[in-house]
């Protein structure tokens, strides 16, 4: 029974894609803000596990490297940790002193945990205290698009995020899907077809078609 | 209520950015509007928008806000 309770109380709870991500309002670098502040932009919501901590400072680098190319496809960062709105501002003040690098963007201070809990960063067998690596894409309609999950030893990968923002951008606006390793410029999937009809149908459509159900067409844009 | 606001200081009165909001609100303007004078983020104005209201120093009204004559008495 108590077994049963100290796992009920580990357990993790995770928003779900395709669903409405969990409204909050938090103190933030920045000032407070909600999450519907950021309505009609894409929202990039990221958890780092400490301030001044190595791969978490690398991880800050990088984000404010790609932070203008994520503000050319309308798209906001955010960032959260476990640790007060003092320790945040002065680490930021640290990495722009040390490493000659400005963070543009807010970051939360979650110290009652309320956000990681909403959204599931805090992984119990990793850390009780700490957030892992969490990457959350919200779209403009307030949608998670996007979870990407890293434990604490291992550095996110920035070319990564903005592939899938341009993934889902792409997706959005051409109601195609991407393959694998895909790149801007790269063919797009074809939908499969979803009735026998539709699928006879699509060996004539003039996309290069392996079959009729792997098909890719090139975008005109 | 000033705690940890971007517009407004502990001691109540409007920050340096929450008092450019109040420029740009001198006539009523949408959140929008604001954020495109000032080349602000959407994000920051909501959110400075809200925390100017709460203190008195803005009305909304049909979506677009405006100073009130506490936020005039800030500015002078």
């Amino acid at each position: 029974m108590n077994m049963e309770r100290e796992q009920e109380s580990e357990s993790v709870r995770l928003p779900r894609l395709g669903e409405k991500a969990p409204e909050f309002e938090a103190v933030t670098t920045q000032g407070k803000l909600k999450l519907s502040d950021f309505k009609g932009s894409w929202l990039i919501l990221f958890s780092h596990p400490a301030d001044f901590t190595p791969v978490c400072t690398t991880e800050f680098i990088g984000f404010a490297e790609i932070f203008d190319e994520l503000q050319s496809r309308n798209v906001q960062l955010m960032g959260l940790s476990i640790d007060s709105v003092y320790s945040h501002i002065s680490w930021v003040r640290n990495i722009e002193e040390k490493f000659g690098v400005k963070i543009p963007f807010p970051v939360i201070a979650d110290l009652n945990k309320e956000v990681a809990s909403l959204y599931g960063m805090v992984m119990p067998g990793e850390s009780k205290t700490e957030t892992s690596r969490c990457v959350f894409v919200i779209d403009p309609d307030g949608i998670l698009r996007a979870m990407i999950y890293y434990p604490l030893t291992t550095g996110r990968n920035m070319d990564e995020i903005l592939r899938i923002i341009d993934a889902l951008q792409t997706t959005d606006k051409h109601h195609v899907a991407t393959p694998a390793n895909w790149r801007p410029g790269e063919p797009v999937i074809v939908p499969t077809p979803p009735t026998q009809e539709a699928a006879e149908e699509r060996l004539k459509q003039g996309f290069d078609c392996k079959d009729w159900y792997f098909c890719k067409k090139k975008l005109d844009e | 209520m000033s705690d940890k606001m971007a517009c407004i200081s502990p001691d109540g009165k409007p920050t340096a950015l929450g008092e450019k909001i109040l420029e740009a609100a001198k006539d009523p303007r949408t959140p929008e509007e604001i954020a495109s004078t000032l080349k602000l983020p959407l994000f920051r104005v909501r959110s400075g928008l809200r925390d100017l209201v709460e203190a008195g120093y803005l009305k909304e009204e049909h979506g677009k806000y405006m100073i009130t004559e506490k936020g005039l008495k800030a500015l002078e």
